[in-house]
């Protein structure tokens, strides 16, 4: 108990305990108000927001903060029994009449007193963040104490105690304090390796998990928000099974280290003295030292340079052997391993361990490894000497300061670049052992150490600054970390900029198109502007660059001012000049692109809603014809749009109004050539009322053009949808007619369902011609067929026409591409594909091939004389694929799919392929209304022919493969589910687990039931009786009335049992 | 060769007076700095090694001031504090190798010989592959010792070097100290008298940072000659004399009857009887004169 109470006496008046207190009381306070919208406006929020003191929220963010707290576990579990040790108290304290219970126990108990107070300090934040926001926040519930109290002893306290427990029990027996760091790292990695290993085994995963955040996870993954928002317990029995097990655990280390721990076992190898023979050290040579022996000391600055680099490697070599290192690289290579294991083979399909998928999250998290070696390493480094006692002899030597400085910054750039090279030669190993061998080492090298290693550079300074202006190596690394985090923590306060982010950089993304495109522009300002201030870093250092001992504050300031000579002054003031020119470059830029309102925010909605409410119910007329001109300049990323609409009045009422939204990152002007004045305009929201010189009645047509050009590129921001490569461009850059903010899907029973269909209000089928023209090396690419094609003044132009009317759902594309040409039957097939991308290009013309084989069989002519895949780089669309009239726009990943190691999943290629041409009858022919249930009438119906199209070309067992994945598509979906099941009938287009993945179930089940063949006719007869209709457009009930009278009653009552109900 | 120390001081932060405006000049040979614990030696150590500035004050090594031109007074400098650790699991071949590049040995064939000769030197060639962190007191003293001569030092500072050492050890040490003085400056700080008596040409006595005029041993001993007296008397008894003296020590008789051993200039009673000074007396009078 003496023991006990004097570590805490210790602990209470130790500095360290109060900075750790403060600082996590303000991070969780400061989260607490930024989520709560403290320092924002706050909207007056309709529908279901989640409250954040919920048990539910609390837990939830508790996860977050252990993982922040970690760090502090690692001293505070440690501090008390390693202070021993490094003070060598134990030699003597050892010899006192304690028992090892006493002592042990009594530094265990002030550890864990230690953690328990700071856990309380920083769940208090969240506390007074919840008083501070009060009940009147719409995201704060009265009554939330149980909240906090599940929050802190079901999983915030114990997770803190295991991992204290933990780093007790190692840095004892190690009796090195760092390891405690190396247990919290593991700590964290794994639950990432768990999370990665027991992916299919969810009841394991939730019990190895040390946080218990993933048996929290399942006890609320049903949870919707109004469970989330009770007092409801976020606990099951699996938490209550996790916390036990941890604890077992960390008690069993415990126990086994108190087992062997002996106050008599001297491990210290330093007190194990050498025993030399004694004759040996009798005689002592007599001699000068001065006459013997001549060596040259040699201070050159050749020479200088040659120690210098002899320092960096010496301390290289001591960083690469140590095992602080060793460990986090082998979690390095295994999380590398498991991510790009993640993400390749996601369950329902495989890609190419691809040079671009190594640089993205397995590269992400693995810098997290790099960053705190960084840390670690350069205090570890700056704090060696005097650690060791060694610091008055290093000190005293004739060696600069400027070489200890470079040697030491060089030697942890030397870790930094050996563990970049280690990523990449794991990568590549992982790539060739997966059978791939194009490693484009190119890239690699360009990302790992022309992006990536300048900012682990500036990581590099700021931690040797950071240590050598804290005597304490933990305050060092406290002080790093909460820079490092600081980014995030500057969001929840409602600061965006990135003048403030420090060290920040967004994550790139590299498509095989173009590259990285225009995010390096903005990467390479924010990366030299960080460098810059690394520049004024490296002279501060040399400022504060101190040797020998006992310097206070006062003698280390005037040490640095008497330093401070001409040169160096001129330096720094250079690099910070530098500094804020860079700076204020990227608040100019900040500010342009803040004065482009690019998308509808909540307060934008809200604005139009106010502006413009009344409008949703007056009737527009439609379009009927689109001439467009597009000039695409790729090099420049912008382009040049002149069009036509032709507009008729399909309603039965005259109109004397147009409400037109024009493109958010367009620069639009409308010419009614004097058939209309503009009545009411909102720039902001690009969206104008025209009051028509004559009115338009039914059956009147009305023409008015337009001029459009991209808003350009913001340095941190993309306007244009033009690339240097891989254009790819939807028909949202047009202007749109008609109140934009209409409810979708509506009720079956509305007496309007029939009115409008489900993919545009303001069009139906229009007329297409389109001329586009982009530089000499590239193609361009719209919908229809092409007319003409010539190349003019170094650029090629063409001139596209629909021919047939089609659905208004356009994609223009411009890009160097490779070209593939099949035909099937007399429709021209042609893909366009970048080069190298020619892996699954013989699966996709397959699928194509057997959907038009199929569909013409069952349903009628395909409309067009060709069809084309044409590829777009990954991050260009949230989708695979989609049909746009006679293309089928293809995102780049579709063709990385590793279809060799595929055999026993879904041909993708294939099944995407024949599914998006399906929609040319089941989406294009059929527009089903815009009603509850819409997606049923395209994506379940297409699910369902591309089954048979996959059984038809693969066999049985392939199809049951496809119906397997169907079926594990919605289960997955279901459980995840942010919202309540819908029967299939009434499915709303997120729902698209019971579209896809139930619609093609049940629709097979039908046809078992009814047989194929008569289900097929039931779909012909649909499409004969709704295709092409531009007045009526059909639901759910439609069909089922169709299924009705074609089938027997028993045979229906089943079938709208299967549709109708859950 | 000298070391000039002018007006130096040294006041810490929490207000204790390290150096207390001192000066000294020392030439060539072994020089003694006798103090007791705490009497600031380690600070002036500290000091005239450049680990630390004074507050006022000049220290000129050969008539350049070795704050100013710290880089190229440590070429000329061998320091030995007086507690050092080591790296661990390092040789002490492999760490006398690091610390001859830092002291500017920048060809591995001349630190190779340098080492090889320090070693020897200091008879650790035995024991050169084992780990440093494993010698025992007096071994890890003369590592000591033999990273301090790598550069060839032609001022040496030593503080404390033999504190702890066994007879044996502490005489091998003071031997290989006695050779370096013979063509450098070697400054020696011990609280052994016994340590200055034999090895220094000259010396002087520190005590709460003041510093005493510096004298040979010899000389320290001789101007004691008829001064130093030990008595049988008591404390109380000699007070009640007209006797002016300053005790310096006292010890019991092999009868077992304690004598004390004072300073006096005056003419003392028969009770009294003299006998021969030593450094020790020098040592304690000095200080008592403090």
């Amino acid at each position: 108990m003496a023991i006990f109470l004097y570590e805490i006496k210790a602990w209470l008046k130790h500095p360290l305990f109060y900075l750790f207190c403060c600082s996590f009381f303000l991070f969780s306070l400061i989260t607490m108000l930024g989520t709560g919208g403290y320092f924002d406006e706050v909207l007056n929020a309709k529908g279901k927001v989640l409250f954040l003191n919920s048990p539910h929220a609390l837990s939830s963010i508790s996860f977050l903060l252990a993982k922040f707290l970690l760090f502090v576990i690692a001293v505070l579990g440690s501090y008390g029994l390693y202070k021993d040790y490094r003070n060598n108290a134990h030699a003597f304290l050892y010899s006192f009449p304690i028992s090892k219970s006493a002592y042990l126990n009594g530094k265990l108990g002030s550890a864990l007193f230690a953690i328990i107070v700071v856990a309380c300090v920083t769940i208090l934040g969240i506390w007074v963040g919840d008083m501070m926001l009060g009940v009147a926040n719409p995201k704060i519930m009265p009554k939330s104490s149980v909240g906090y109290l599940v929050t802190l002893f079901v999983y915030f306290v114990p997770t803190l105690i295991t991992s204290g427990v933990l780093v007790f029990t190692v840095v004892g027996t190690t009796r090195n304090m760092y390891s405690g760091l190396i247990v919290v790292i593991c700590f964290a990695l794994l639950q990432m390796l768990s999370e990665q290993l027991f992916f299919n085994q969810k009841i394991v995963l939730a019990l190895v998990d040390p946080f218990g955040q993933n048996a929290f996870q399942m006890a609320t993954q049903h949870w919707d928000v109004d469970l989330k928002n009770t007092l409801k317990l976020p606990i099951n029995y699996l938490t209550l099974m996790n916390r036990l097990l941890w604890f077992i655990i960390a008690l069993s280390c415990y126990a086994l280290f108190y087992k062997k721990f002996d106050f008599t076992y001297v491990q210290d190898k330093k007190f194990n003295t050498l025993r030399i023979k004694k004759s040996k050290i009798g005689h002592v040579n007599v001699r000068g030292t001065k006459s013997i022996i001549k060596v040259r000391h040699n201070f050159s600055l050749i020479s200088k340079l040659k120690t210098t680099i002899w320092l960096m490697v010496y301390d290289f070599g001591k960083i690469v052997k140590s095992w602080l290192f060793l460990v986090p690289c082998l979690f390095g290579i295994i999380i590398i391993f498991f991510i790009q294991l993640r993400i390749t083979q996601t369950g329902e399909f495989n890609l190419l361990p691809l040079t671009r998928l190594f640089i993205g999250a397995p590269l992400t998290f693995y810098t997290v490894l790099v960053v705190i070696s960084t840390f670690l390493f350069s205090g570890l480094s700056i704090h060696k000497a005097k650690q060791h006692k060694v610091k008055e002899l290093v000190d005293s030597s004739p060696i600069e300061n400027w070489q200890f400085i470079v040697s030491k910054i060089g030697a942890v750039g030397l870790m930094q670049v050996v563990q970049l090279i280690l990523f990449l030669l794991v990568s590549v190993s992982i790539q060739g052992l997966n059978g791939h061998y194009q490693f484009e080492l190119d890239l690699y090298l360009y990302h790992l150490f022309i992006l990536l290693l300048p900012v682990l550079f500036v990581w590099n300074i700021t931690s040797h600054l950071i240590h050598t202006m804290f005597t304490n190596v933990f305050v060092g690394l406290f002080v790093l970390l909460v820079l490092w985090l600081s980014a995030q923590s500057l969001e929840s306060l409602g600061i965006h900029t990135n003048l403030l982010k420090y060290n920040y950089l967004p994550n790139l993304e590299y498509s095989d198109f173009h590259g990285y495109g225009n995010q390096l522009k903005g990467y390479s300002l924010l990366q030299s502007y960080w460098l810059s201030f690394a520049l004024m870093l490296i002279i501060l250092l040399t400022l504060l660059w101190h040797r020998g001992s006992l310097f206070s504050v006062k003698e280390k300031y005037s040490l640095a001012k008497s330093r401070l000579k001409t040169p160096t002054l001129l330096l720094l003031i250079l690099f910070t000049l530098q500094f804020v020119w860079k700076g204020n470059k990227i608040y100019a830029f900040e500010l342009e692109d803040q004065n482009q309102v690019k998308a509808y925010d909540g307060k934008s909605f809200e604005h139009y809603k106010a502006n413009w409410e009344g409008h949703g119910s007056s009737e527009q007329p439609k379009i009927k014809d689109v001439d467009l001109q597009i000039d695409l300049y790729p090099e420049e990323e912008r382009f040049v749009a002149k069009g036509q609409y032709i507009m008729e009045n399909q309603s039965k009422v005259a109109i004397d109004t147009v409400f037109v939204r024009t493109g958010f990152d367009e620069n639009t002007q409308l010419h009614w050539e004097n058939q209309a004045q503009l009545v009411k305009a909102d720039e902001k929201l690009k969206t104008y009322l025209f009051k028509l010189n004559n009115t338009l009645y039914p059956g009147d047509h009305i023409n008015f053009s337009f001029t459009i050009q991209n808003v350009t590129n913001g340095m941190f921001s993309r306007n244009s949808n033009v690339l240097k490569n891989g254009s790819f461009i939807r028909q949202d850059i047009l202007p749109r007619i008609g109140y934009q903010f209409v409810q979708h899907e509506v009720s079956l029973t509305d007496s309007l369902v029939h009115k409008h269909n489900y993919f545009h209000r303001d069009a139906t089928y229009v007329n297409l011609r389109t001329r586009i023209s982009t530089t000499a090396n590239q193609t361009a690419i719209a919908p229809g067929t092409l007319i003409s094609e010539s190349l003019h003044n170094g650029r090629n132009s063409y001139e596209y026409r629909t021919g047939t009317p089609v659905k208004f759902n356009f994609s223009l594309h411009s890009a160097t591409f490779e070209r593939l040409e099949e035909y099937y039957k007399d429709i021209k097939i042609h893909l366009y594909f970048n080069k190298g991308h020619d892996q699954n290009t013989e699966s996709m013309v397959a699928g194509l091939k057997a959907a038009l084989k199929y569909n013409t069989k069952w349903f009628g002519k395909y409309p067009f004389e060709q069809v084309r895949i044409v590829e777009y780089p990954f991050n260009e669309g949230d989708y695979t694929a989609t049909l746009t009239t006679n293309n089928i726009p293809t995102s780049e990943m579709l063709f990385n799919m590793n279809l060799a190691t595929m055999k026993d999943k879904i041909n993708l290629p294939f099944y995407v392929m024949a599914h998006e041409l399906t929609h040319q009858w089941f989406g294009n022919k059929i527009l089903p209304a815009d009603a509850e249930g819409a997606k049923m009438l395209t994506e379940s119906l297409t699910e369902y022919i591309t089954l048979n199209i996959y059984r038809d070309h693969f066999g049985e067992e392939m199809a049951n493969v496809f119906l397997e994945a169907q079926e594990n598509r919605y289960q997955r979906g279901k459980k995840s589910a942010k919202q309540e099941e819908r029967p299939l009938y009434k499915v709303l287009s997120h729902q698209e687990y019971i579209a896809y993945g139930k619609g093609a179930i049940v629709f097979d089940k039908i046809s078992s039931l009814i047989g194929k063949d008569k289900l097929h006719s039931v779909l012909a007869t649909f499409l004969e009786k709704y295709g092409n209709e531009s007045s009526y457009f059909p639901t759910t009930n439609d069909f089922i009335q169709l299924l009705k009278t074609k089938t027997n009653n028993e045979q229906y009552m089943r079938i709208k049992d299967w549709l109708t109900q859950l | 060769m000298k070391l000039t120390i002018n007006n130096l001081s040294k006041t810490y932060s929490n207000g204790t007076k390290a150096i207390d405006n001192i000066s000294l000049e020392i030439n060539e040979g072994m020089f003694g700095l006798l103090g007791p614990n705490g009497a600031g030696k380690s600070s002036l150590m500290r000091t005239l090694a450049t680990l630390q500035l004074p507050d006022s004050g000049q220290v000129l090594f050969n008539d350049i001031d070795i704050f100013s031109n710290k880089i190229s007074y440590r070429k000329q400098l061998g320091y030995l504090p007086q507690e050092f650790g080591v790296y661990p699991k390092e040789s002490a071949k492999g760490l006398l190798n690091y610390f001859a590049v830092l002291k500017g040995i920048s060809s591995k064939k001349d630190r190779d010989v340098m080492v090889d000769y320090v070693l020897e030197i200091t008879n650790l060639v035995d024991v050169k592959k084992k780990h440093v962190n494993t010698f025992s007191g007096g071994m890890r003293q003369r590592f000591g010792i033999a990273q301090l001569l790598l550069n060839q030092p032609k001022i040496v500072i030593v503080d404390e070097p033999t504190a702890g050492l066994d007879p044996a050890e502490r005489t091998r040490f003071l031997n290989v100290i006695r050779n370096i003085s013979s063509e450098n400056i070697v400054l020696f700080s011990t609280h052994l008298v016994e340590d200055v008596k034999d090895l220094c040409k000259e010396m002087t006595v520190m005590n709460s940072g003041w510093l005493a005029p510096k004298i040979s041993p010899s000389s320290a001993i001789d101007q004691l000659k008829g001064k130093i007296w030990e008595t049988m008397e008591t404390e109380e008894k000699l007070d009640a004399t007209s006797i002016s003296y300053i005790k310096l020590s006292d010890r019991y008789n092999s009868e077992n009857v304690l004598l004390n051993r004072i300073y006096t200039e005056e003419r003392v009673p028969d009770t009294f009887f003299s006998v021969t000074p030593k450094l020790e007396d020098f040592y304690f009078l000095t200080l008592k004169g403090t």
